[in-house]
């Protein structure tokens, strides 16, 4: 408990930091805040808007912050006046398509992933490992960008089942054109993920398959199959499940690539157009909402390894 | 992809550190690979180097009759040409020219101040492991996309504003510098998890029991033992960083044209794909071979050196 | 119709994005050659009497209704849903006094906003949501009258009040300001606009805004016709600026009721069932359903997009795309290329550098060859422009004067002034689009080989125009698209030293030229047609003269289209003869009144 709460604090430490550069990035040697706050051309009323909005952009840039956080906190992200949109509206719009795309890249990977790592580690050596080492070393290769291109206009152009200008189904609206949209795109980005976790997973399966207390479950008589899958691939998901935490980061840069190129409204598209126009709130709240998302799963994996692996709670409890 | 998920099948387990000697020795897959790898780098960086005065390579200056994609690849292009009638395959080498440049100079640096904090980090431990590895945290936490267009933007503007201090601001430059920061977290990470293993070894407890100072065993001990680790994470390392531009060219964030970089040259002719599809597809695969001569190679230089990195 | 005075059209406060302009650049021999006559037909009718504008009409090769002449084949049926693609989102939407209105945004708006006045086939202004506008005697006051019978979509009438209202309102917006210099304004600074009766109208000129000073503008109407014609609910423009509404939630009196908006993902718009215009036919107007506006920023992708069904409509000018649905029998392909944009290279005159003498511009114009920039970057699909007026355009002329391709001439005026005040470097901008691209880094050889260095800035489409608008720093040269529209007084508050305020200007370039301020302040006044026509002349000679501007093509446009959409071009004239023309002015609009899908 105590370790929780110290991670949290790092975290949100961290979170501070990192918000905190953002803002002084976008901020700092600013001639005229009210209006690059506003955005473009902005007409007499915007202006005078804005300015009631953030009175205090005279203020010193640890004084802006501070306003920023509290703001943020209560639940206020800010707001694009050029789109006449609220931050929160743009949420609301966007982080479903961006979410997605992480997650069925996620789900994609592991589904590809775990059974290749697995079957080549119990069959190591054999043809099927040699050729899945191969592939996966490929896929590694392959940039996201690349792969997606591929896709693309391999695919997408030419079978009309999948279209060219993506748009944002919910699955329970209607799963298969939520498929449609967003198979392509995650798998773009699921590739590479499978073929980083297969490898990792192998690795680490060989390693447990010669632990003792594999070998004492086969001396039992327990079947391959069990040792395997109920308690090697256990063992071994520890690393996995690191890995996962630590490609958030490098998914959210897959996840904007991606979205540009298959035209999905999502978080990423916005960041892009965002930094391209110099919507400096908007791209405060993306930066805090992504760096926290990150942030909080990798405190949750922290966790997760307490919980899963006895010893590191042991060890922990000890520091 | 990151650093830390390098293609090594050797993988540091979370308490334990001894490593069963079987699991060594992997015989994943047949060396004809590696040496494709060494034999693709080779030929490349000849080519990037000596692109002047080797004749079959071009200029990339228009060619007359050559524009809109006149050209597929053939005898005349061997990879066709542009937009413009440029021929691509002598921006493909041009382009390595420059691509690599950025690259190695950009994870030279990252190993230089990662490597040294991650040094710092993982020997001395207490207070400064704890302000160092909130430091690598930071850095890790801002999705790396973001910060890398950030301070482009950043840079753009400030070689506009003061030309006089900030004119050699190039994008060249920009890019250089933001790849390099952001490979310092990753090696920082690494090199502190081999520190630290390196660290408990008999030879520097020997060193210690000696009386040796901890300049000299960090210096004499540590670092030697960690050179040829080290190496295997460069390679990985400039093929991680040539995706990384790959990606930012493609957002435009990259160095400016008519400069060629990969990513811009894959970015570039992207749209027109469907009627020249050598003008993108080509780039690709140099871009491809050479991220997977680099990866071949690294993954083999790991394999040798055994490689420990953080999971914790 | 009752607008007395010549029939010329005429836009205002329209916003030109730099996207597209890509292959536009220079080389049209081949097209020359092969059409030839085309440009003769064009420039005879012109100097014939306006009247014959509509024998223009059937030997140029354009517009809508001219290629689905025919009948529709099809009852026109009800229901049915539209998908359109365009180019850009808008920045500020969607009230008229800050929206800033390119061409996707006005063919957006134009569905759930009504303009005052609209133009027809013949190019004259007539009345749409008025009834008619008259001029008094010397044509500086005009009097509009109110069409009854009309409400918004929240229910409230449309009246004399409202319309002064939103003309006032928005008339004060940065955007359509420069344009309106010459409407009178009372001491307090509001336009005298006011309402004289329930619904009439009276509008005051006075130069430079003046009611001392009368000021005659034959051809006021055709404004009305733009941006700051298209009218808004004056209880919705209230909540808004009183923050109780949103600014999106647009209330006009259009055929289509705005349903949703994702800014840069889609717009959404859903039938008016009380819209007040019929068909010739008696069918209530419109016919569709719905329709969703998305944005697709990739003109190749729009085009992909297109063949693959995803959307049924698309607007671009790109002619790597255009070119390729040129033939394709499974697709509709309308151009909007008369009276079309010029594509041209932008110059900022007032910053100081090179760029602000006369011999440097006019040798890099030297130095680009225009046929072979259109071979290269568009295999020579569009016309090289001498001018900013295309053929057809009052002002447009065969030869202006300008300064052939001579790239040694060229090479010796740049290493002149280079001797005497050191090297040239210019900094290009230009949107990332890969055409836009392959054209800065055309320019950026061409330019080197005479000895000048180029910088390519990559900028973002609604940054790049900021920049150009506030004079940014970096802003030096750019690729336009501009300048569509029949008369020269459209054109007025682009290149008028008067448009240019400080750290503020619709007149890009600067343009501080009292030879063309002389002009344009005649043509405005000008009611005789044939005089007008040579001012414009002038104008056009001046600009070749001074190389202002590097032109390199004429814009060509095209509206393609899914076979299932119907009845494109066909949305009646109120007054049940004819229809309205699409692409107005805003080259890639389309209106949706009568349109309907089959299949």
């Amino acid at each position: 408990m105590r370790y929780a709460l110290q991670r949290l604090g790092q975290f949100a430490i961290v979170f501070v930091v990192v918000t905190f550069i953002v803002l002084v990035a976008t901020r700092i040697g600013s001639e005229d805040p009210v209006r690059d706050l506003a955005g473009g051309i902005a007409s007499e009323s915007v202006l005078a808007q804005v300015e009631a909005d953030y009175p205090y952009l005279d203020k010193p840039l640890v004084v802006q912050y501070g306003y920023w956080l509290t703001d943020f906190v209560r639940g206020d992200l800010g707001r694009s006046y050029a789109l006449s949109q609220s931050a929160v509206e743009m949420f609301q719009q966007r982080l479903p398509a961006t979410f997605f795309i992480g997650f069925w890249a996620i789900v994609l990977g592991l589904a590809i992933a775990v059974p290749l790592g697995v079957y080549s580690a119990y069959r190591r050596d054999g043809w099927f490992d040699r050729i899945t080492s191969q592939v996966s070393f490929g896929l590694i290769s392959f940039p996201p960008l690349v792969i997606a291109i591929f896709l693309m206009y391999l695919i997408a152009v030419r079978f009309s089942f999948f279209p060219v200008d993506s748009d944002y189904v919910a699955p329970w609206d209607s799963p298969i054109r939520h498929f449609q949209n967003f198979f392509l795109p995650s798998l773009a980005l699921g590739l590479g993920l499978a073929a980083v976790w297969s490898r990792l997973l192998r690795a680490d399966m060989i390693l447990t398959l010669q632990s003792d207390f594999v070998m004492l479950a086969r001396a039992k008589g327990m079947s391959p199959r069990r040792v395997l899958w109920g308690h090697a691939l256990r063992a071994s998901i520890l690393s996995l499940v690191t890995s996962v935490a630590l490609q958030m980061s490098g998914l959210v840069g897959g996840a904007v690539v991606v979205e540009q190129l298959f035209a999905l409204p999502g978080v990423g598209d916005r960041l892009v157009f965002a930094i391209q126009s110099n919507d400096v709130l908007t791209l405060q709240a993306i930066t805090a909402v992504l760096v926290g998302i990150v942030v909080l799963v990798n405190l949750g994996v922290d966790l997760l390894y307490g919980i899963i692996d006895p010893r590191i709670r042991a060890a922990r409890a000890m520091r | 992809m990151t650093l830390t998920d390098t293609p090594s099948d050797t993988v540091d387990r979370p308490v334990s550190s001894e490593v069963p000697p079987a699991a060594k020795r992997q015989r994943g897959r047949p060396s004809w690979g590696l040496w494709i790898g060494v034999v693709w780098l080779v030929t490349l960086t000849f080519m990037a180097v000596f692109a002047d005065q080797l004749p079959f390579i071009r200029s990339t200056s228009r060619v007359k009759g050559a524009g809109n994609f006149a050209f597929g690849p053939g005898a005349e292009f061997w990879f066709g040409s542009d937009q413009l009638g440029r021929d691509v395959f002598a921006r493909c080498i041009y382009g390595a020219q420059i691509s690599l440049r950025i690259a190695v100079f950009s994870i030279l640096t990252g190993l230089l101040v990662g490597g040294s904090l991650g040094l710092a980090a993982g020997y001395f431990r207490g207070w400064v492991d704890r302000l160092v590895s909130t430091v690598i945290d930071v850095l890790l936490a801002f999705p790396a996309l973001i910060i890398a267009l950030l301070i482009v933007q950043r840079t753009d503007s400030l070689q506009v504003s003061y030309p006089d201090t900030f004119g050699w601001l190039s994008r060249t430059w920009a890019i250089t510098f933001v790849l390099a920061l952001l490979a310092i977290a990753p090696l920082a990470r690494i090199v502190r998890a081999q520190t630290m293993s390196l660290r408990e070894r008999e030879f520097v407890l020997a060193a210690r029991s000696l009386g040796a100072s901890n300049r000299r065993i960090l210096v004499r001990e540590i670092l030697p033992n960690l050179v040829p680790a080290m190496t295997s994470v460069l390679f990985i390392g400039v093929a991680v960083l040539l995706v990384a531009e790959g990606a930012l060219a493609f957002l435009g964030y990259s160095v400016k044209s008519p400069t060629p970089t990969w990513g811009l040259l894959v970015s570039e002719s992207r749209q027109r794909i469907a009627e020249a599809w050598w003008a993108t597809i080509m780039p690709c695969v140099m871009m491809f071979m050479t991220v997977l001569s680099f990866n071949l190679i690294g993954d083999r230089l790991a394999r040798r050196f055994d490689i420990r990195e953080a999971t914790l | 119709m009752s607008g007395g005075a010549m029939a010329r059209l005429s836009h205002t406060g329209r916003r030109r994005s730099a996207t597209k302009v890509v292959g536009l650049i220079i080389g049209a021999g081949l097209i020359a050659a092969a059409c030839g006559s085309k440009s003769e037909d064009v420039t005879t009718t012109t100097a014939a009497a306006p009247e014959t504008t509509a024998a223009a009409e059937t030997t140029t090769t354009t517009i809508a209704p001219a290629t689905t002449a025919a009948p529709p084949e099809v009852e026109p049926v009800y229901g049915g849903r539209l998908v359109v693609a365009g180019e850009a989102e808008v920045a500020n939407p969607w009230t008229p006094e800050s929206m800033q209105c390119d061409s996707y945004c006005q063919m957006r708006a134009r569905t759930f906003y009504d303009p005052l006045v609209v133009t027809n086939e013949d190019l004259e202004p007539v009345g749409f949501l008025l009834e008619s506008f008259t001029p008094n005697e010397d044509f500086t006051v005009w009097t509009l009258q109110v069409r009854e019978g009309v409400t918004f979509h929240d229910g409230t009438p449309l009246d004399a009040e409202t319309v002064a209202f939103n003309l006032r309102t928005a008339g004060k917006g940065i955007l359509l300001a420069g344009a309106l210099r010459d409407v009178a304004k009372g001491p307090d600074g509001e336009f005298l606009v006011t309402a004289t009766g329930p619904m009439t109208v009276e509008v005051q000129m006075g130069l430079d805004g003046d009611p001392s000073q009368p000021r005659p503008w034959p051809t006021f109407p055709y404004f009305l016709s733009g941006q700051w014609g298209l009218m808004a609910s004056k209880q919705w423009l209230e909540a808004v600026k009183a923050g109780t509404a949103n600014s999106v939630d647009a209330v006009g009196t259009g055929p289509f009721i705005v349903d949703s908006y994702a800014p840069g993902d889609k717009l959404v718009v859903k039938r008016n069932e009380n819209y007040w215009l019929t068909a010739e036919n008696g069918d209530q107007l419109p016919y569709l359903d719905e329709i969703e506006f998305r944005v697709i920023v990739d003109s190749q992708t729009r085009g992909q997009a297109l063949k693959a069904g995803d959307v049924d409509l698309i607007a671009t000018s790109d002619p790597n795309v255009i070119k390729e649905f040129d033939g394709d029998e499974n697709f509709n392909l309308s151009d909007q290329n008369r009276f079309g944009e010029t594509s041209y290279l932008l110059i900022h005159l007032a910053k100081e550098g090179p760029l602000q003498d006369q011999s440097v511009r006019c040798a890099l114009g030297q130095a680009i060859d225009k046929l072979d920039a259109i071979e290269v970057l568009s295999s020579g699909y569009v016309d090289p422009a001498n001018g900013p007026f295309s053929p057809g355009q009052e002002g447009y002329l065969d030869d202006n004067g300008s300064l052939p391709y001579d790239p040694d001439a060229a090479a010796a005026a740049i290493e002149a002034y280079e001797a005497a005040n050191g090297p040239i470097t210019i900094n290009y901008s230009t949107t990332p689009t890969a055409t836009n691209l392959a054209t800065a880094q055309y320019i950026q050889e061409v330019w080197g080989a005479v000895g000048v260095d180029v910088n390519i800035d990559q900028i973002e489409q609604s940054t790049l125009i900021t920049n150009a608008l506030t004079g940014a720093e970096n802003f030096e040269v750019f690729l336009w698209r501009n300048h569509a529209g029949l008369g020269v007084d459209n054109q007025n508050f682009w290149w008028n030293s008067k448009s240019i305020l400080p750290g503020f200007a619709l007149n890009f370039g600067r343009l501080a030229d009292p030879v063309i301020d002389e002009l344009l302040f005649e043509a405005r006044g000008e009611s005789d047609a044939d005089v007008r026509r040579g001012y414009a002349e002038d104008i056009n000679r001046r600009f070749a003269e001074q190389c202002w501007i590097l032109p390199l093509s004429f814009t060509k446009w095209g509206v393609i289209s899914s076979p299932k959409v119907q009845n494109l071009g066909r949305s009646p004239q109120t007054s049940g003869e004819g229809f309205l023309r699409d692409g107005q002015g805003f080259p890639g609009q389309v209106w949706m009144h009568a349109v309907f899908v089959d299949g």
